[in-house]
């Protein structure tokens, strides 16, 4: 972990130079998560997907920090997958409340929720 | 400690070499159309290395969020679209604009190829190169408001810019015991794309410092 600094010191340096530039969001594990579902499928399923993003909003919370945009709503992707629609809907819930510019496609996933609740 | 000398090398560097002025680039379309919203499709791979698209993909979040910008969860974005038939990063660039507004409700789109990645493996030291362009559009008119590209170097002293090389250098001695270096390689290549100050995006809505004259 912390062989990452030099990186993150690096992308910080180039996001803005005039001043030392307070990230604007807590990131923990979202990126490396993504990338395991891909480079290593078979390890980061949903079930792993759920398990390290609600560990990130712990961490974020503990810490004061607004979760970075699209970790609620993979989270709630990841629940909803698992049919864990409940949760699910929270989720995506939270992300909007979060960051209003998600509404138009958060909407369209609680509705598409509601309507296999239904059937 | 050797690692601080580095460090503190590595920043001088930077802050030195970061803020010069290049020909500005110009901002007005990006201006007429400014985003809140990007949506980031996953990019077209023109490399040998299958997960190069991805490995850059997964990069490209943090700095559009750290600009300022709302970034669709990308992973999410992917699956939803191979679901609904649209199975490769091809066709799902050829997606008609209005369609991903509507499902999204997304202000630009984001399309990214990756046009080389991967470590090539010399006598002397092996070179890690991830090439990428960028190019964002206005989800309502279509208009390209910004365009870039960018090649990202670890290793090796092959390039042309000696500022570059000496960059790519000095990374090279902290990261180069990590194991997957070409996607060290995609973070760079991400942030250099997007977020140079000079060349990058302009700074979003949710940014502090968005719309002051002195950001850009």
């Amino acid at each position: 972990m912390k062989s990452y600094l030099p990186l993150l010191l690096l992308v910080t340096l180039l996001t803005g130079c005039q001043t030392a530039v307070k990230p604007l969001y807590y990131w923990g594990q979202y990126e490396n998560t993504l990338y395991q579902t891909y480079k290593n499928p078979d390890k980061a399923g949903p079930a792993e997907q759920v398990a390290r993003l609600k560990e990130d909003l712990t961490k974020a919370a503990a810490q004061n920090l607004q979760p970075n945009p699209g970790l609620h709503a993979q989270l709630g992707y990841a629940l909803y997958q698992l049919g864990r629609t409940e949760e699910a809907k929270q989720e995506f819930a939270a992300e909007k409340a979060l960051f209003p510019e998600s509404a138009v496609f958060m909407d369209r996933m609680l509705a598409k929720l509601e309507g296999a609740q239904k059937s | 400690m050797k690692k601080s000398a580095i460090f503190l090398a590595l920043i001088s560097l930077l802050l030195f070499t970061g803020c010069v002025t290049v020909p500005p680039k110009d901002y007005t379309a990006f201006r007429q159309h400014q985003p809140k919203s990007i949506l980031v499709l996953p990019p077209q791979n023109m490399a040998t290395d299958i997960n190069a698209g991805y490995s850059v993909l997964t990069t490209a979040t943090r700095p559009l969020s750290e600009l300022g910008y709302y970034v669709f969860p990308v992973v999410m974005v992917d699956q939803l679209l191979k679901e609904n038939g649209l199975p490769t990063a091809a066709e799902m660039h050829g997606a008609p604009l209005d369609k991903l507004h509507e499902v999204f409700g997304a202000d630009a789109v984001l399309y990214l190829t990756v046009q080389q990645y991967g470590t090539k493996y010399m006598v002397i030291n092996s070179t890690t190169v991830v090439e990428a362009r960028g190019k964002l559009v206005d989800c309502q008119t279509g208009t390209v408001i910004w365009e870039d590209r960018v090649m990202a170097q670890l290793g090796g002293n092959s390039s042309s810019d000696p500022i570059a090389a000496l960059v790519g250098a000095l990374v090279d001695q902290v990261v180069n015991k990590m194991t997957d270096q070409a996607h060290n390689c995609a973070y760079m290549a991400s942030a250099m794309l997007l977020a140079n100050p000079n060349t990058g995006l302009l700074k979003g809505p949710r940014h502090p410092e968005f719309g002051k004259p002195a950001a850009k």
